[in-house]
Order: structure tokens, then C-alpha cells, then sequence
């Protein structure tokens, strides 16, 4: 299998889901994070995609910066009811602040400066109530991006020096930038899509990249000054002989000859020629790129294995079917429940796809043993350093050995291919189904509710449904600004490119109606509340009783 | 004893029955219904496009418009004025060429009916005729709008002039001089209109001479709402109602309006079903002709279909409680009136509403069954609407759901001071619609933007500050040469604010906006009347943001902050050497 990104040489293995969908995509991640990671990685690279893979034009620069930004952090969220204190922040704080007040112009006091914090503090990006060093502003400007942090054994400190007798640049010491909570390399896939989608188009490589620079460097210029004034007002306190600037690498993602990345990679080159306010812009952006890549993991847990993903044909053959419910109970839930089930399916296919990329795995390995060798000792030298087993908790490893000592006590010295596998294959899929769960199962689910892609938010029974936002982000990706489709064809093109099923006719090609069946009046109706909706939001107009046309602005 | 034969006449106006399409041909063709004159609508529209044709070289007309508007009605009147004799058959042409006077006429009698190609080549004969000086033919096609863009967007190359002129005329209205074409939007033609005349035919008395003699006339309920609707107040009502509907944006169609009064007569009753005493809500009160007109009595499926009926339900009349209107209906002063009004009649059930309301006059509030409510609850809300049509007084408006009906009829007759000291409240109303906040300025309009998923205090920035007289409440008369549209509305004009090189953005200010900006205004919350409006305005804002929005380089930060117990604008500046200040 191919892998695209920075393969580092020293690590062979990696939990399952990282095989099946890249390294990685894990559940603590914000879905408002996965946009300000992906900006991040972006900028860090200076505007350009298609770096810091290690494979080709190894002469490039493999790192991106992060931005640290520590001067900013502390001004907007650094305040007195900041849950984690340390001394060493309370220092720089009150340094900075000082710094900047004789910044201001004479005799406006505090006001500037207390302004200026509520007006930054009104694009905190994330609700959860975190430290200081964990919290995002919604990148208005370029100025505002910078890397989540983590200061090392903040409640464990102990007063050694008087606080005020450090330099500056040694009360930034602690603070790391490696920790990987939040930015838990999301934002990373997502480059990586949109790199390996363009591999062959780099016309609309540097358009994107083009687009995105311009979104975050030109406008909102005020914003950005300020917000670079009072974060410089710090760097110059540190000085150069600070910290250096941190640096990180990408992850990875298999198959880069998809075609789902291409068909990604198309609709942010279309979403951006939209030209709508900044703000809103980005806000539509994070909701698309929730929704890619849920439709990525979706794709990639596709039952069907006969098609693999480098010769153009997953898109076809692997073709979602994920019914929207427009109706939202109207006719009696008909449409609610198939569009339940479908969800519920789609979980059932993840959990189904990883169990049996182990199977297949364990078959591979067992069927090609070196000759001479013990067939479980080698086995197991496989696994481990495949499945990077050594990482789990030693209870589990504990549990994992008696289980496979059971097994070779079962099956003798010269067990049967077969019968190896298998067993070898349930144990293995016991010990890590844990991790399995607890990092990644739920990372659809909470992608999907959280863009408007499932229903409700909160609460069991999720279904697939297409909320405000996340429609007109769709609209806006497939219909380039100035055009307009019809109706009928704008619910042929959800289909071909994402599986969602809407109407009859998308319905009948799914199959849906005969597995379910149902009346295709249901879906008629469908179809009718869908388009209602359309109209409402602005994107539709309904001209008479036969035609409809959709246009994006 | 075999009914009224026009009673089966109108109901098959009436989707109810499915005869239902028969209806709508005769009526084109003019054949007299039972007993009288067929209805004649004599409509602007009619007189242009015959007016057109007496012309040397007359136009093309291209015809649009929904379902009913009369496209097809317009085609056979134009024919026959073009050839001088009335047209017999109709049916099987969808393309035809009458020759009459060395003019060739191509009446294409519906665009939709035909294949893309056909269309297409119709489309590009059209064209192909508009750029030839010399040609003799005059087309006239009938389309529907949107049938008619997608064609077009199709064959652009082909025919981008056509394209233009045809997308020009449907935005701008039609050039009604223009020599080579002219294109008609049935949309703009308010129905409104033709209300008096239409129910002028229905209670025509030739119409109803068959029902003397018939047993059961004076407890039928269709005769009785025949009497009623020839009453002129009742008349001038139910046109108020139609107008309300055009002020809210719906477009009522000539063929909706026939539907929706022919049910108001009947009910959906026939002759027989009444003399024998077998009707599906079994009370006659029920099928009262001011129950009809919001459908009380139908079922939920006509309902939907009815397009008149659905989007008066939505108003309804009735359920509120009004101090005044309530008042007269129970306590009955000032007597003359009351006792004229409520005089025991069919749709009162005889003395049955007299007996329920002095039973609770002086028997209690309580009702006879503690489960139950007063009976007399029950007759309010038709008491209610029965006031609506029947009495003349201003305070029957109130029963409308509109707190600011009124002040907006007040703005459409065009004083211009006060259409100047309603801006004060248009502007507010959509400051506080734009960023969602309880904005107290009203000075400017600020078209504000900010970040949708806040979670501190939200500081909306400021993008486009209008000061308030660069925006304009202006009457928009309607446009009376071609089409009845007697309907002046209300719309804003937003000019671009100093420094800006823009056209001014035009936005419709109907009814529904109106009251939704005036509530926000006086404090009222936003979900009220929001799924149809907020989107709306949504719009205006782009609108506004793309149109004159501009990037400001120097280092100005405009925004609203939270202060105490208020939203204040302020400025923060950054200036080049790297200063803060206000």
C-alpha cells in the first residue's frame, strides 16, 4: 500500500486505523481544529501545497512552522480567570502589558488595550473552557493563526528563583509545542488530501494556495496589524535569543491516487472562487472540510474491496449511499428511520472494514512465513511491529499473551495455516479493538454532528440530514459563482460525487427502494422539502410549477 | 328536483371534482355555463396585446408566467383579432402558422409541452427572425419562465442576443414599444382586480332562478352564500384579503382566484348532497361562505392544493383574540348592530348562537361539561371572521396577525414625511436584524459581519456604515399600462456611502418584511416571522457586503462593543508607527 506524506524511517507501526485511514484522525479533535490545523500546516509551509512529503524532492524543506505567538495568547486569554496560573505567566503578563501601554497613545489609559482584548476575544474559535495555551482564535488574518501549546507540569511548579529576576525569553521556556491534544494531525490529512488530489494538476495546486493566502493576508488588514503589533510588543522582549522556532512534520494517508482526493481537491478550488465576506468564507470552509472528510472515512470503510484505490474505479464502484432526510418527520418518519439505519450502517462498516484489514493482514503474514522459523514466533514479530503492540498498556500486552499461549497450547506445533489466522486474528482484534474505539470510532460521529451532516446533535438515533450551513457550503463547492444548474441536475451531482441520496431517481439508482421498500413517494416528498428549504435559504428559485434553478449566488 | 345546474358548474371549478380541467377549457373557449353569460374578464393585458396587433408590423409576443395566468387565454384572444374570426379548434397544434394579410403568425401554444429540441429550434427561429430586417413572421409563444431560462442558457451561443433582450425585459418589465419584441410577465398581473367582477358573474340572479321551487332553499347553504356575496361591503372585504396576499409577495394566478371562489360559494356541496340532508360536517353553519374562503370545512388534502386557501390559513383569522372584536360578539353593544348582525339566520344555526351566548352571559363561564369548553368558545372564532366580512368597522383588520398593518397602508399612500420618519425605525429594525444584537443606534445602517460561532461576547465588525440618509423609503407605483397591477408597494433604496462608487441596491420592502423590521424595532424577538424573513435579509446583507465593501487600509477597526448595558460603536485605530488608540 502506498503511503503519502513524511514517513518517518524509525516507527514501522501504527494502530489499525492509521493503515486504513492515515496517520491520523483521532476523536479529541474540535471540528472548528481540524480548519485551524489545516491552516496552520498551510501557512507554516508558506502558502504552498504538496510539502514536506518525504518521497519526492527530498531537497525541499520537510518542516512546517508553528507559529507560537505567546504574546498574543496572553493578552486575549490570560486573565484572571484563567484556570491554570503559573508565576512564569503572571510575570510575562504583566510585562507585556506594560510594554503595551506605553504603546497606546497618552492619555486614553486602558481603554485601547481593554477594547482591543474584547474585540479579539469575541473569534475565540473553540466553547470548551480550557487553558490559556489551548485556546484558538478563528483566523481572521494570518496574524491569528498559531499552534496549540502546552506548558509542561504547569501545577507542579516549584518556586526556585524570584520570578521577576528571569529574563523574558527563559519565562517562555516551558511551553511546548509538540503536545498534540487538539492538533491531533486532522488538519494534517487534510493537506495532504488536497496535496495528493492536485499531484496532477498544479495549476489548481497553486490556485488554491493562491486563494487561501489571499483570504488570510488581504483581508481584514486592521485586524491583522493589531493583532501582529501586540504580539510583536512581546517578541521584542525576547528577543533572539528565545526559543527557536518550532517546527513539525506531516502525517500521512494511503492510496494517494484516489480519486476522492481529487474530487475534494475540486470543490475547495470552486468553494474559494465565491467571493463572500471573510468571515463567513471560513466559517462554510471548516464546515466542508468536516464534511470531506467524514465522506473520506466513509469511502475508504466501503465493503467493497474489489476495487482498490489507485486505478480511478473506487469512486465508482466503492459509491456511498447515504439518504438525507429533509422531512425531519413530516411523513410519519418513514425517510428518518432508512436514513438511521444507513447511519448506523456506516459505523457498523468502519468497525467491520478494520477487523478485517487484521484478518487479512494475519492471512498475508501466515502464508508467508520464512522458511525454517517458528510460525508463531514470526508471526509475532510481525504483529508487533506492525500494529506498534509494544505502545499498549502492559495489562493488555498481559492479556494478549495469554491469549495467544492458549492458542499455540490449542493448536499444537504445526497448526494449520487457517486456523492460525484466525485465532491469531481474534486476539489481535480483541487487544486493539480498545484503542480502536476509544480514538476513532467516534471521530464520524462527532464530524458529521457537528457540521450538519447528521442530526440531532446531541442524543442517540443519529441520522444523515443537510444542515443551513452545510448546504450552502455544498452549493457553493459544486456550482462555480455565476452559474446555475436545475434542480434535478444539482441532486444528480450530490449523488455521483458524494452518494447522498435526496430524490427518486437517486433513490432507484442506489437501490434503496427495493432493499428498503418503500413508496418513491417518500422520497418525492423528499426531494419537495429539500428544495423548500433551498428556497428559503436563497440558493434556489422556483420559477414555475416545473422547473427549478440553483445557483450559489 | 334536480338542483341548480350551476352549482355542478362551479364545482367543477373546484378541484374537487374530476371535471376539474373541463372547466378551465370551457371558460377559455367562453361557452355560457347554464343559465347565463359566461364569465368575462376584461383584462389590461387583453387590450394591449390587441392593440399590439392592429399594428402595421406588430411583435412578437412571448408570453410567461405560472400555471392559470391566462397564457393560453391571451393566445386564442390574440389569434382571433389576428385573423378575425374566433378560433374553433385548439387542442392538437403545439406549433402553428396562420397566414392573414401577407403576415405570417407562429403560435407556439405552450414551450413546456415540447421536447428540448423543439424548443430549441423554436428558440433559434426566433432568432434567427429578430436579426433579418425583412422578415413577415410574428411568433407568439406561451412559456413558462423557468422552462423558457433553461432552454435559453442552453443555445446561448446560438442566440445571445435574444438572451438578453428577453432576460432584460423579465427583470426591467416590458418594453412595450419596442418594435421587434415584447415579453409579457403574467407574474406582475394582480388578481386583486377582477375580484368584483368575478363575483359579480357568480350571483348573477339568472344564475340562481333554478333554485326557486326547490325544497331545501332555505336551509342550503350555497344559496345562502350566493345572497351574501353579492353584498358590496362583502365584496370590497373579500378584495382586501387578495390585496393582502399580493403585499405578502403571493402570486395569486386568474385560475387559483376562480377556484378559490368558486369553493367559497359551494363549498364543495352539490345540490343533491344539501336536499338530502347528507353533508360530510353535517351542520350547515359550517359551509357559511366566510368558513369557505379559509377552507374551515375542507379537507386537508385541498387544503394543500389550494394555493389561495393555504396561504390564507397562514394568516389565521380568527384564533386571536381581539378585546374589541370579542367584546361585541359576547356583550352585544351597541345593540342595533349586534342585533342586526346576529339576527338568527342559517349560518348561525337558527337561535342557536343567541341561546349559547345569554346562556353564558347569565349562566357562568363554566361549561355544562367540566371536559368540555363553553359552547359559546366555539362559535367565537366564526363569530370572529363572520365580523371580518360583515361589519364596517376598522377594527376587523385587527383580526389580521399584523400589529403594523395600518402604518404600512399609511406609507403607501406616499406622504413623504412620514415615509422619512418611518426610516428612523426601517434602519434600526435592520441593524438590529443584522447583527443580531440590541443595537440602540439608528443613526447609520452598519452592515456588520462576525463570527458565527462566538463564545464570548460577540464584537460584530463593522464592514459598511451607511449614515441614515443614504437610505430611502420610496412608493414603487405599479405598472398600470399593460398589466392590472394596481398594486403600489413599498421599497428601499440603499445608497452607496461616501467614498463608494457603486449602484444603489434596490430591496423590495413587502408587507411580511415591513412588519418583521417594525417589530425587531420596538423590541419584539426575532423568531417571530423569522424562517421567511431572516433569510431574506440575509440576502440584503450580502447584497450590500459585496456591493460596497471595501477593504480599509488604514488601519481602522470598526466594531460594536457590549458597555454596561448597551452596544456602543468604537473605532480602534493602528497606525503605521504601531500605535493603539482609539
Amino acid at each position: 500500500m502506498e503511503r503519502y506524506g513524511y514517513l518517518e524511517e524509525q516507527r514501522q507501526g501504527y494502530p489499525v486505523a492509521a493503515w486504513i485511514w492515515g496517520h491520523r484522525l483521532r476523536v479529541g479533535q474540535h471540528w472548528m481544529e481540524y480548519l485551524l490545523e489545516f491552516l496552520n500546516v498551510l501557512a507554516g509551509f508558506d502558502y504552498e501545497l504538496g510539502r514536506g512529503i518525504n518521497q519526492e524532492r527530498s531537497s525541499d524543506r520537510q518542516e512546517y512552522n508553528r507559529f507560537t505567538r505567546l504574546g498574543l495568547r496572553r493578552f486575549v486569554f490570560y486573565d484572571e480567570r484563567e484556570k491554570t496560573h503559573h508565576p512564569f505567566d503572571d510575570a510575562a503578563h504583566r510585562q507585556l502589558m506594560e510594554t503595551l501601554r506605553q504603546m497606546c497613545a497618552d492619555g486614553s489609559g486602558d481603554d485601547p488595550l481593554m477594547l482591543a482584548r474584547s474585540l479579539l476575544r469575541a473569534f475565540s474559535a473553540v466553547e470548551e473552557s480550557r487553558s490559556w495555551f489551548a485556546k484558538s482564535l478563528f483566523p481572521v488574518h494570518h496574524n491569528m493563526l498559531f499552534w496549540e501549546g502546552l506548558r509542561k507540569k504547569a501545577t507542579k511548579y516549584e518556586e526556585r528563583h524570584s520570578v521577576d529576576r528571569l529574563a523574558p525569553h527563559r519565562l517562555d521556556a516551558g511551553i511546548a509545542f509538540d503536545a498534540r491534544n487538539f492538533f491531533a494531525r486532522g488538519g494534517e490529512i487534510y493537506y495532504l488530501i488536497l496535496s495528493a488530489g492536485t499531484r496532477n494538476n498544479p495549476e489548481r495546486r497553486t490556485n488554491i494556495a493562491k486563494q487561501l493566502r489571499a483570504l488570510l493576508t488581504e483581508r481584514n488588514t486592521a485586524l491583522g496589524k493589531l493583532a501582529e503589533i501586540i504580539d510583536q510588543a512581546w517578541q521584542r522582549q525576547t528577543g533572539n535569543n528565545g526559543n527557536h522556532t518550532p517546527t513539525g512534520r506531516l502525517g500521512w494517508i494511503p492510496d494517494p491516487a484516489c480519486l476522492l482526493y481529487v474530487t475534494i481537491a475540486e470543490d475547495v478550488a470552486t468553494f474559494l472562487q465565491a467571493g463572500l465576506d471573510p468571515l463567513e468564507m471560513l466559517d462554510l470552509l471548516a464546515h466542508l472540510i468536516g464534511f470531506h472528510l467524514t465522506l473520506y472515512i466513509y469511502h475508504r470503510a466501503h465493503l467493497e474491496t474489489a476495487s482498490p484505490h489507485q486505478d480511478g474505479s473506487c469512486l465508482d464502484k466503492r459509491r456511498l449511499c447515504l439518504p438525507i432526510d429533509a422531512l425531519e418527520g413530516a411523513d410519519g418518519g418513514v425517510v428518518r428511520d432508512i436514513s438511521a439505519a444507513a447511519f448506523r450502517e456506516q459505523e457498523d462498516c468502519i468497525v467491520h472494514q478494520a477487523e478485517a484489514y487484521i484478518h487479512a493482514k494475519v492471512m498475508e503474514w501466515v502464508n508467508a512465513p520464512p522458511p525454517g522459523a517458528d510460525p508463531y514466533a514470526a508471526l509475532d514479530l510481525e504483529a508487533r511491529t506492525h500494529f506498534d503492540l509494544p505502545r499498549l498498556s502492559s495489562g493488555r500486552r498481559g492479556e494478549f499473551e495469554s491469549t495467544i499461549n492458549a492458542l499455540i497450547k490449542r493448536l499444537g506445533n504445526a497448526p494449520d495455516p487457517k486456523d492460525l489466522a484466525e485465532g491469531y486474528a481474534k486476539a489481535l482484534i480483541s487487544v486493539l479493538r480498545e484503542d480502536f474505539d476509544k480514538n476513532f470510532k467516534g471521530v464520524h460521529r462527532k464530524l458529521a454532528k457537528a457540521v450538519g451532516l447528521a442530526a440531532p446533535r446531541k442524543g442517540p438515533g443519529a441520522r444523515f440530514v443537510l444542515g443551513d450551513n452545510l448546504l450552502k457550503a455544498l452549493t457553493l463547492a459544486i456550482i462555480p459563482s455565476g452559474e446555475g444548474m436545475t434542480y434535478d441536475e444539482f441532486l444528480q451531482r450530490l449523488y455521483t460525487r458524494y452518494g447522498l441520496v435526496i430524490g427518486v431517481h437517486e433513490a432507484q439508482a442506489a437501490g434503496l427502494l427495493e432493499r428498503r421498500r418503500v413508496n418513491s413517494e417518500y422520497f418525492e416528498r423528499n426531494r419537495a422539502a429539500l428544495l423548500e428549504k433551498m428556497k428559503l435559504a436563497g440558493l434556489a428559485i422556483e420559477y414555475s410549477d416545473a422547473t427549478a434553478v440553483v445557483r450559489g449566488r | 328536483m334536480s338542483g341548480n345546474p350551476f352549482v355542478t358548474c362551479l364545482n367543477r371549478y373546484t378541484t374537487a371534482s374530476p371535471d376539474h380541467e373541463a372547466a378551465f377549457d370551457e371558460f377559455i373557449g367562453r361557452t355560457p355555463p347554464p343559465g347565463g353569460a359566461p364569465l368575462r374578464l376584461e383584462t389590461c393585458t387583453e387590450r394591449f396585446v390587441r392593440a399590439c396587433y392592429t399594428r402595421k408590423h406588430p411583435p412578437s409576443i412571448i408570453l410567461t408566467g405560472n400555471a392559470g395566468d391566462g397564457k393560453t387565454y391571451l393566445c386564442r384572444q390574440i389569434v382571433s383579432t389576428f385573423t378575425g374570426q374566433t378560433v374553433t379548434e385548439w387542442t392538437d397544434h403545439l406549433d402553428w402558422s396562420i397566414v392573414h394579410n401577407g403576415l405570417e403568425l407562429r403560435v407556439v401554444k405552450d414551450l413546456s409541452e415540447m421536447t428540448e429540441e423543439a424548443s430549441a429550434r423554436i428558440l433559434r427561429d426566433v432568432a434567427a427572425n429578430w436579426r433579418s430586417e425583412q422578415s413577415r413572421t410574428v411568433f407568439l409563444i406561451a412559456a413558462n419562465e423557468g422552462r423558457l431560462r433553461a432552454v435559453l442558457q442552453q443555445e446561448r451561443l446560438v442566440v445571445e442576443e435574444l438572451f438578453q433582450e428577453i432576460d432584460r425585459q423579465l427583470r426591467e418589465g416590458p418594453a412595450l414599444n419596442h418594435e421587434r419584441l415584447v415579453v409579457l410577465n403574467l407574474n406582475h398581473v394582480t388578481t386583486f382586480a377582477y375580484v368584483p367582477a368575478t363575483l359579480k358573474w357568480l350571483t348573477d340572479p339568472g344564475h340562481w332562478d333554478a333554485c326557486t321551487g326547490c325544497i331545501a332553499q332555505h336551509a342550503c347553504p350555497i344559496r345562502f352564500n350566493a345572497s351574501h356575496l353579492a353584498n358590496a361591503h362583502v365584496v370590497v372585504r373579500l378584495q382586501r384579503l387578495y390585496q393582502i396576499l399580493e403585499h405578502l409577495g403571493v402570486h395569486v394566478t386568474i385560475r387559483d382566484m376562480l377556484i378559490h371562489l368558486a369553493y367559497t360559494a359551494t363549498g364543495g356541496l352539490d345540490c343533491a348532497s344539501v336536499i338530502a340532508r347528507k353533508l360530510p360536517d353535517r351542520e350547515p353553519r359550517r359551509y357559511v361562505y366566510y368558513e369557505n374562503v379559509w377552507g374551515e370545512a375542507a379537507k386537508d388534502h385541498f387544503r394543500c392544493k389550494a394555493v389561495v386557501i393555504r396561504h390564507l390559513r397562514r394568516l389565521n383569522v380568527g384564533q386571536k383574540s381581539v378585546l374589541e372584536v370579542d367584546d361585541f360578539i359576547i356583550n352585544g353593544s351597541p345593540i342595533e348592530e349586534h342585533n342586526r348582525l346576529f339576527a338568527p339566520a342559517l349560518d348561525l344555526d337558527g337561535q342557536r348562537f343567541e341561546q349559547d351566548r345569554k346562556a353564558y352571559i347569565y349562566g357562568g363561564a363554566a361549561a355544562p361539561h367540566p371536559e368540555e369548553e363553553h359552547p359559546l368558545m366555539r362559535w367565537l372564532p366564526q363569530c370572529r371572521r363572520k365580523l371580518f366580512f360583515e361589519r364596517q368597522n376598522p377594527v376587523a383588520d385587527r383580526l389580521f396577525p399584523f400589529q403594523h398593518l395600518p402604518e404600512y397602508f399609511r406609507l403607501i399612500g406616499g406622504d413623504p414625511a412620514l415615509l422619512t420618519r418611518y426610516r428612523h425605525e426601517i434602519v434600526l429594525g435592520l441593524n438590529r436584524a443584522f447583527s443580531g444584537l440590541y443595537l440602540t443606534d439608528a443613526d447609520a445602517l452598519y452592515v456588520t459581519s462576525q463570527y458565527a460561532h462566538a463564545v464570548e461576547q460577540p464584537a460584530p465588525l463593522v464592514r459598511v456604515k451607511i449614515p441614515a440618509d443614504g437610505v430611502e423609503i420610496q412608493v414603487a407605483p405599479g405598472q398600470k399600462d399593460v398589466f392590472d397591477r394596481d398594486l403600489t408597494t413599498l421599497r428601499l433604496v440603499i445608497y452607496p456611502p461616501p467614498g463608494v462608487q457603486s449602484e444603489p441596491v434596490t430591496w423590495t420592502l413587502d408587507l411580511l418584511r415591513f412588519e418583521y423590521l417594525l417589530r425587531r424595532a420596538r423590541g419584539s424577538t426575532p423568531d417571530i416571522l423569522a424562517d421567511e424573513c431572516e433569510l431574506s435579509i440575509r440576502q440584503l446583507k450580502d447584497a450590500l457586503l459585496s456591493r460596497f465593501a471595501t477593504e480599509q487600509q488604514s488601519g481602522r477597526i470598526d466594531f460594536f462593543a457590549a458597555d454596561r448595558n448597551r452596544y456602543v460603536f468604537r473605532t480602534l485605530w493602528v497606525d503605521s508607527e504601531g500605535r493603539i488608540h482609539i
